[in-house]
């Protein structure tokens, strides 16, 4: 694992993680102490680069959602959620909101990506999504808030650098769109500060500092982006997902990503 | 021979080098394909965070390689190899292969064209066994695909499952744009697919086939395609067609009757005949 840059940074990570605490108190090690087992367990030497890293993935899949709770008083009432490289997010939106046709239109690209987010503005209908079709792929959903303290830019490229995305392809301005929505937080079950296991092989992701969430210091009760270039960092969290019916206003189109 | 470690390369703006993937070979392009595409890429990771494809960064790659490529065959081949893999291990549901079903309605690869039209014609003679086994989603995304890769042109293999799905309410929609690759192909299809078409569903088909209409060709263009269907459409679908086009701020193309009137102007009319042009003047 040690020898790629990737997995320096994610032994990095895994080194100063200090919130995958699960239902324990902050400084009991006893859910970080059996993740380090779980995984040294299938980390044998005998095994392929390729086993070791399904076992890593594996561990932090049965791991996610076992950051330190984020306690309700410091909760804002909004979440965003940002979605960057996702055609088929949209697509579903697309096929629930706007019907197959659109689909169609949309994987030709005779409704382009500004098209379908004017149109679903026009026809946004809560009502046509399952319990089944959630705001995020996954168990865990990250998501983040507009802070006062660090607000974020406008433009889709520096939003991206301050969320620390990285943008591979940029060559095909229509995968590159970002966009976001918002619900409210009182439709989420358990916040919780980002931990290691929920970032998984993702390696830009940066664990929350060493100390103990503090209501009175709301700061310290969320975990912060690493952003790249010049960008603050942002808030985030993660909880479980939930349909996208907690999505009362229509997604917002940021604009492509240009590097 | 021993083949060279793959090198990721990305240039100083972040994109992936497309000529550190380049002649890496079949072999290779396949796992990395299979592993990506099923949430797992060591070189280029997949961010969790903002939900990203994993088959967005492949569709980019192809996209600039282009389809002359040696890089788009590879890719072609390895994607052919995943559909049938997918078949083999029937009912299991393999996580590459939503995926790879996603790139296909991107990208059209000869190479395919022989399992999409093998799986569509399942599909039509019984979409029980397919459904039951992958479920209907990825049923739907097969047939979404097949759109692209083999369009139910009069000569295609694939035509008559075309029409046999057309006459199915839950694939109607997508086997209309099967069986016609162009607006004015399309509207042919359009009376027996309103009477097919789920009654919930047919308005907002309607609306965004008039939509895209209107940006891929013009109103002029579409004006006159419109009006010469006129009386063989039934009253709802030109109502639909005249609210969608006054809502992207066109003119309505439809004399709208209500259907007593409309009962007698069609009572004794000869198919050959054209209504007198003052009529409702």
């Amino acid at each position: 694992m040690s020898g790629t840059p990737t997995g320096v940074k994610l032994l990095l990570n895994v080194e100063n993680e200090a919130h995958l605490i699960g239902d324990r108190s902050f400084g009991d090690p006893e859910t970080f102490r059996r993740f380090l087992g779980a995984w040294i367990s299938g980390h044998s030497p005998t095994a392929s680069d390729r086993d070791r890293r399904d076992s890593y993935c594996g561990v932090c899949n049965d791991y996610q959602l076992q950051g330190s709770r984020i306690p309700a008083e410091v909760l804002p009432g909004n979440l965003v959620r940002y979605v960057a490289s996702n055609r088929s997010f949209l697509r579903i939106m697309i096929e629930k909101v706007l019907g197959e046709d659109a689909v169609i239109d949309f994987d030709a690209g005779d409704l382009s990506v500004g098209g379908a987010f004017f149109r679903l503005e026009l026809f946004w209908d809560t009502s046509v999504f399952r319990s089944e079709d959630g705001v995020g792929r996954g168990k865990g959903v990250f998501a983040t808030f507009n802070s006062l303290t660090a607000p974020l830019p406008d433009d889709a490229t520096e939003i991206l650098e301050a969320l620390a995305h990285p943008v591979l392809v940029s060559s095909l301005s229509e995968e590159n769109f970002l966009f976001r929505f918002s619900y409210s937080s009182r439709d989420v079950h358990e916040p919780r500060i980002p931990t290691v296991a929920d970032a998984g092989w993702f390696h830009f992701f940066e664990p929350s500092q060493d100390v103990e969430p503090d209501p009175a210091v709301s700061a310290t009760c969320f975990g912060w982006t690493k952003p790249f270039g010049r960008q603050q960092p942002q808030p985030e969290l993660v909880h479980h997902n939930v349909s996208m019916q907690v999505v009362k206003k229509a997604p917002e189109l940021i604009g492509v990503v240009v590097r | 021979m021993r083949r060279a470690a793959f090198i990721p390369r990305l240039r100083d703006n972040g994109e992936v080098d497309l000529s550190c993937l380049e002649g890496m070979g079949d072999e290779w392009i396949w796992n990395w394909l299979k592993s990506r595409l099923s949430g797992d890429d060591p070189h280029f990771p997949i961010d969790p965070r903002v939900g990203e494809d994993p088959e967005a960064l492949v569709v980019g790659l192809l996209r600039e390689a282009g389809e002359r490529s040696g890089l788009w065959r590879t890719i072609a081949r390895a994607v052919r190899y995943l559909l049938y893999e997918a078949s083999d291990v029937i009912p299991e549901v393999p996580p590459f292969f939503g995926p790879a079903l996603r790139i296909c309605q991107r990208c059209r690869f000869t190479e395919v064209e022989g399992w999409f039209v093998e799986t569509l014609r399942r599909l039509a003679e019984n979409s029980d066994p397919l459904e039951r086994a992958w479920g209907e989603r990825l049923v739907k995304e097969i047939t979404y695909a097949a759109v692209l890769q083999i369009p139910g042109i009069p000569t295609s293999p694939a035509r008559q499952a075309w029409l046999h799905l057309f006459e199915d309410p839950r694939y109607t929609t997508i086997a209309l744009r099967g069986l016609g690759a162009s607006f004015s192909q399309r509207l042919s299809y359009l009376p027996q697919w309103w009477q097919i078409c789920a009654r919930g569903d047919r308005e907002k088909q309607v609306d965004n086939m008039i939509f895209t209409a209107l940006k891929v060709h013009s109103f002029q263009e579409i004006c006159p395609l419109l009006q010469s269907q006129q009386y063989r459409f039934p009253y709802e679908l030109e109502v639909a067609i005249n609210d969608a086009l006054e809502r992207y701020g066109a003119a309505r193309v439809f004399i709208v009757h209500g259907s007593y009137i409309r009962s007698i102007m069609n009572a004794g009319r000869r198919s050959e005949m054209d209504p007198p042009e003052d009529l409702w003047k």
